[in-house]
């Protein structure tokens, strides 16, 4: 299985997916905004990967643009996320002959990845990762989570349910019940 | 088309059947169903699960779906056993998907209570199929029971691992990552058992490896049979070698264990070798002409602190799918990297280590016509003399050389120079 992905990520292929990047797609928010993407890039949603597969390159590219009607895909969120197709789409391929999994997960984000994603209106970038979730990219979904994660890390419960805006519905028992059960992690510093 | 995604909106899941969805606030988490929450905080640390725990009853339900894997360091030091087991067994209900348990960073103090601990949580966690650990002598008594489930290995020499002493049993049976720290002469036979007990291994690291003349041409034949190998890390240590003649065999040897992996092990794809050299001046040149047998090789590190062949690079040409390349080299001269684009057409990441400050502008330019480089990583930090320590006023590696690179040069995207602990980025 390894060789095959080989041979589909080999030599030649780099050179169609540049050339396939040049064939412009259009893309269609639920507002009804319609913005222009490369191919292959477009093709890093599996959303959209599977449509063009299933309805043809060529008519993809002459026809009606993709029409993502999930209503986290608004226009702000989309033009993001073209923002970030295009930066990553001639990334090199994952390998799965190594249990990088863990280590890409560990991996601190990229500058230019922190920079794209530390957006001051939470609404777009809580919109920005549900629409990559529903457009299916996996990396822009885990950009999105890592960024999360390391806005509340090391923050306490009360800090995190103001910054992300999170009801709180345990009793103050239930509460002390659970920091009671936890108390080591807290004596150990 | 099956896609396996999750809902946009929290369905309220509370007993009525026909209660509408609510509607969140667009900037509120409570928006996030429960996969998608999950996917989101699975990238906390387990500490910060256990301190977020009540934030909210969804993140409770949530935040520890996704713990994977949990590295038992010695966290624990100083709690009574009992505490220690409470915590353990907590640990283990709470994160029931746990598949993988890493042993590596426990103190040795605690070892004794990995029988107990592994115990606890194959009782609980019934993904688990994945246990790394160190090994010495007292904890051979784990593999009696746990034996299987053991995948990684770290030891300081072999004979910790091979055979338990008392019974003559074989220890290690597939594995899948090995690192040894140490090897030489007496420990050939046992690694021929090692081998032919571990033929599934992927990942083969021997930290220091000495009488080179002695052993490598056995160490190439045991490897040879390791098919499975995508990875392996070897560590060369030129020992006291007074004499040219010894030195030209230590060198021809080391080729010829090379070309002998190579030709054998056609999965192999990372190799990282590492030229020790005990002497303070040596006096010849190491070429590593053998590793043009590579053909399927995809990242390359190579770390000497030896004499570097200007050549060195040379074989690489026949590495056509290598793309990326680490150089730590101490003696290196910027002619190593000249015509690297012939060399390595599909490079995407190359790391320098510049010991020297070797590399100034005409060098970048060199670098700059790599056609597929994507990211550009100097490492600078010990640049010795105190006129070129890289600070941010320094004029090593002005911002113009490094913007131009960016400019020139057809994909790459970041680099990124270290200079004194700090990190600088240029990018387009």
């Amino acid at each position: 299985m390894a060789d095959n992905a080989d041979h589909i990520d080999g030599d030649d292929n780099e050179d169609v997916r540049a050339q396939q990047n040049l064939i412009k797609i259009k893309l269609k928010s639920s507002e009804g905004g319609i913005y222009e993407c490369g191919l292959t890039a477009a093709k890093m949603s599996d959303l959209v990967k599977n449509m063009v597969e299933s309805l043809g390159t060529d008519a993809v590219v002459t026809t009606e643009p993709i029409i993502l009607g999930n209503e986290a895909v608004t226009d702000a969120a989309l033009k993001k996320i073209i923002e970030w197709v295009e930066f990553h789409w001639d990334d090199p391929p994952v390998d799965h002959d190594f249990e990088d999994e863990k280590d890409r997960r560990n991996e601190e984000l990229s500058h230019w990845d922190k920079q794209f994603i530390d957006v001051d209106d939470q609404a777009l970038l809580f919109d920005v990762i549900a629409a990559a979730n529903y457009m299916d990219i996996k990396g822009l979904v885990e950009v999105g989570a890592k960024h999360i994660c390391s806005k509340i890390r090391g923050k306490s419960c009360q800090e995190v349910r103001e910054m992300l805006k999170i009801t709180n519905d345990f009793t103050a028992e239930e509460e002390d019940a659970i920091h009671k059960e936890n108390a080591w992690i807290y004596a150990k510093d | 088309m099956e896609h396996k995604k999750t809902s946009l909106e929290s369905i309220d899941d509370g007993n009525e059947d026909n209660k509408q969805p609510k509607i969140y606030a667009k900037n509120s988490m409570n928006r996030f169903g429960d996969d998608m929450y999950g996917l989101i905080l699975s990238y906390l640390s387990l500490e910060d699960r256990f301190q977020l725990e009540c934030v909210s009853k969804q993140f409770q339900r949530t935040v520890f779906g996704s713990v994977v894997f949990i590295d038992i360091t010695d966290q624990f030091d100083g709690e009574s056993k009992t505490c220690f087991t409470a915590i353990i067994e907590m640990l283990a209900k709470k994160c029931p998907n746990i598949e993988t348990i890493d042993f590596r960073g426990m103190i040795i103090e605690c070892e004794e209570h990995i029988p107990e601990v592994l115990r606890l949580f194959r009782d609980n966690c019934l993904n688990l199929r994945e246990v790394y650990c160190n090994l010495v002598e007292n904890t051979a008594q784990m593999y009696r029971q746990f034996g299987p489930l053991v995948t990684q290995i770290d030891c300081n020499k072999l004979s910790d691992t091979v055979v338990d002493t008392t019974s003559g049993h074989q220890l290690a049976n597939n594995l899948k990552t090995f690192k040894c720290n140490h090897y030489n002469t007496e420990d050939k036979q046992l690694f021929t058992a090692f081998v032919a007990h571990n033929q599934c291994l992927k990942s083969l690291n021997i930290v220091d490896i000495y009488d080179l003349n002695d052993t490598l041409p056995e160490l190439a034949v045991q490897l040879s049979r390791l098919t499975q190998l995508r990875e392996l890390t070897l560590g060369l240590v030129f020992d006291v070698l007074n004499v040219l003649d010894d030195k030209m065999q230590t060198s021809a040897a080391v080729n010829q264990c090379l070309r002998t992996i190579g030709v054998n092990c056609k999965q192999l794809n990372r190799l990282s070798l590492e030229l020790i050299s005990v002497e303070t001046e040596p006096a010849f040149q190491i070429s590593l002409d053998s590793l043009r047998v590579y053909r399927q090789l995809k990242r390359l590190r190579i770390t000497a602190d030896e004499v570097i062949d200007d050549r060195l690079l040379d074989p690489l040409r026949h590495c056509k799918r290598l793309t990326h390349l680490e150089l730590c080299l101490w003696r290196m001269k910027a002619n190593v990297l000249k015509d690297l684009h012939i060399k390595c057409p599909r490079l995407q990441y190359l790391f320098i280590r510049d010991f020297n400050s070797i590399i100034d502008a005409e060098c970048l330019s060199h670098l700059s016509r790599l056609p597929a480089l994507q990211t550009l990583v100097i490492d600078g930090k010990d640049c010795g003399d105190d006129s070129k320590v890289c600070g941010e006023e320094s004029n090593y590696l002005s911002d113009n050389d490094l913007n131009a690179v960016l400019s020139s040069s057809p994909k790459l995207k970041t680099i990124e120079i270290r200079v004194n602990n700090g990190k600088k980025f240029y990018y387009k």
